[in-house]
């Protein structure tokens, strides 16, 4: 019984370590830029399907394909807020006004991207096999990439904290989500800041995405659903805070993972959503957001 | 004032046109006619509440998808008549907004967006396990006489919501929404329940998409989870009225018309590559046009004849 516990809070470390990833992408796009990005979870998808082609057509190793991913998806990232994005934030007026139009343009490259998926790769569903050893820790049982997965993970999230505290860009990031107009003011070249986040939140998403194909199957349709964790995690912490996003997101697996293992697998997205609901009742701007 | 008496008798004429073509319309162009009447409800109805309040909602299908399976189970299970079905599904609907209203309405912008975005999983997921637990997929119901007789039932819907919108847009809840959208804290500070007027506005506008479930249950003659609570309905019900110009009684109409038949011919000519071109499309013509067709045209006009159309 005891052993049975520690697995699966195992195992909802590295779902939390992965929703962590992505949420905490989604979160520096929306705190810098007030952009919600609901085709997040489709870049997420394309990450997974990169990691399955090379593995499969040139036989590259899932961990040197993230390294490609991320090279790839930090100018991927800067291209979609150069045309996409830029225009809107010069046009509008208001942070809703933002909002509003971010959500209409990213439901259409969601739209965009799914269905070139669809095109590209059919429906079917694919798994990467990889990593197929177990790790035996005194008992508990662990398999070889859901470790690699959680390694993985928390390497990346605390790379990011380290970037975000410690460098000029990091600290360039903070400034304009804490106060944009004072960030202009003293003289944080914003537009720049924004491409280079843009291009850092979108490669999350795609390390995110390579992390997931280790773990699930994966088929084009799979980017609504995590979209829809990821911001799920993000409001549970609260928009815009890293320290909300990261403990959401670990908050939030390891609840699911021990929902699932009392309740059932099936009722798994219901478990968070009412977490998510109760932690809305007490405290409207999650557990770490600013005051609404 | 003369142009938008001009714009009713325009839209009576078009609604004489639509009950004169049904019934003699081939197969093909009556399903066409019912599911633009669709998308018109799901937009009509979704700018009822979010399109004047400025509050974004992303879970408008779960309405659709409640009023589909209460409707559906009334029919099957209770056998009642399919109408009286369909009227308690809108109510269910309706319901159901009021009180999950009373949590998701406390919160602004993209958190009140993600919170009704999630609450459509949770109904799909449990309508997945409900249906589970009875060993099937979906739920079969008899079907409607004739197909012209759902495209009337749908355009009664489609009339009703978008006079419900011109008289809320002239009430008290109406100009309580508004006021809303330029400025919540203001609005509560001029005496204005906001949390009432909000509730209100939102149960009326998912009165709509109930009702149009039920009838789509009807229309189908079967649905399933995946078909009833799909998330694009809600993403639909949002573009087509930010399409045609938000907190306005007919932009979501005109913008439901124009790219439902952009769609279809799109669809029609290239069936593969129609949802690839239609993604880019939507995007682009958002950078172009933020404020809607309504309010692209407003701005034309006005810079032309430099004076302000009204």
């Amino acid at each position: 019984m005891l052993l049975d516990i520690i697995q699966v809070l195992l195992f909802g470390l590295t779902i939390g370590a992965i929703y962590a990833l992505v949420a905490v992408g989604l979160n520096l796009i929306f705190g810098v830029m007030n952009v919600l990005n609901v085709a997040h979870g489709d870049i997420a998808m394309l990450g997974a399907y990169l990691t399955y082609w090379f593995l499969v057509l040139f036989n590259v190793n899932p961990l040197i394909s993230l390294l490609l991913i991320i090279a790839i998806f930090i100018p991927l990232g800067a291209a979609i807020y150069i045309l996409l994005i830029r225009k809107i934030i010069h046009i509008s007026s208001s942070v809703e006004e933002i909002i509003f139009s971010s959500l209409i343009i990213f439901f259409g490259l969601s739209i965009f991207i799914e269905s070139s998926a669809l095109l590209a790769w059919k429906a079917d569903f694919r798994s990467i096999i990889y990593f197929e050893g177990m790790i035996n820790l005194g008992g508990i049982l662990l398999s070889e990439k859901t470790f690699i997965a959680l390694l993985v993970a928390l390497i990346g999230v605390f790379s990011f904290e380290v970037f975000l505290t410690r460098t000029y860009i990091g600290k360039a990031i903070r400034a304009i989500s804490q106060n944009r107009v004072a960030a202009i003011l003293m003289g944080i070249p914003v537009d720049r800041i924004n491409t280079l986040s843009f291009g850092i939140g979108i490669s999350l998403a795609g390390v995110g995405g390579v992390l997931l194909a280790l773990i699930y199957p994966i088929y084009p349709a799979l980017g609504v659903t995590w979209t829809m964790r990821g911001l799920t995690v993000c409001i549970l912490g609260g928009l815009g805070s890293f320290t909300g996003a990261l403990t959401g997101a670990f908050v939030m697996g390891i609840v699911e993972s021990f929902g699932s293992y009392f309740i059932g697998t099936a009722w798994r997205d219901v478990i968070s959503y009412l977490m998510l609901l109760l932690v809305l009742v007490l405290k409207p701007s999650g557990m770490f957001g600013k005051g609404v | 004032m003369k142009s938008s008496i001009y714009s009713w008798i325009l839209a009576l004429g078009c609604i004489v046109l639509l009950v004169a073509i049904i019934p003699f319309s081939s197969g093909y162009i009556q399903t066409f006619i019912f599911n633009t009447l669709m998308f018109l409800i799901f937009a009509a109805s979704w700018n009822i509440f979010s399109g004047y309040s400025g509050y974004v909602s992303l879970g408008h299908v779960t309405f659709f998808g409640v009023g589909a399976y209460v409707a559906a189970f009334l029919i099957t299970k209770a056998g009642l008549a399919p109408p009286i079905s369909i009227i308690i599904g809108g109510l269910a609907a309706s319901a159901l907004a009021a009180s999950i209203g009373g949590v998701v309405l406390r919160l602004r912008g993209a958190y009140f967006s993600i919170a009704t975005f999630g609450l459509n999983e949770v109904f799909k997921t449990i309508a997945v396990n409900m249906q589970k637990a009875e060993g099937t997929l979906g739920i079969v119901v008899p079907p409607i006489p004739s197909r012209a007789l759902s495209c009337y039932i749908a355009l009664i819907i489609a009339l009703i919501t978008v006079l419900t919108t011109f008289f809320m847009e002239r009430s008290r809840i109406g100009y309580a929404l508004i006021s809303i959208r330029a400025d919540e804290k203001v609005a509560e500070g001029l005496g204005i329940n906001t949390f009432k007027y909000k509730l209100i506005a939102y149960a009326i506008g998912s009165f709509f998409p109930g009702l149009l479930g039920g009838l789509f249950a009807w229309h189908a003659a079967y649905i399933d989870p995946h078909s009833v609570f799909t998330p694009f309905y809600s993403f639909y019900s949002m573009i087509f009225s930010i399409f045609g110009g938000v907190g306005t009684v007919l932009g979501p109409v005109i913008g439901t018309t124009i790219l439902s038949i952009f769609q279809e011919l799109l669809w029609a000519r290239l069936s593969y590559l129609y949802l690839l071109i239609y993604g880019a499309a939507v995007a682009v013509i958002i950078l172009y046009m933020p404020k809607g067709l309504l309010g692209a045209v407003k701005y034309v006009s006005s810079t032309l004849l430099s004076k302000k159309v009204r």
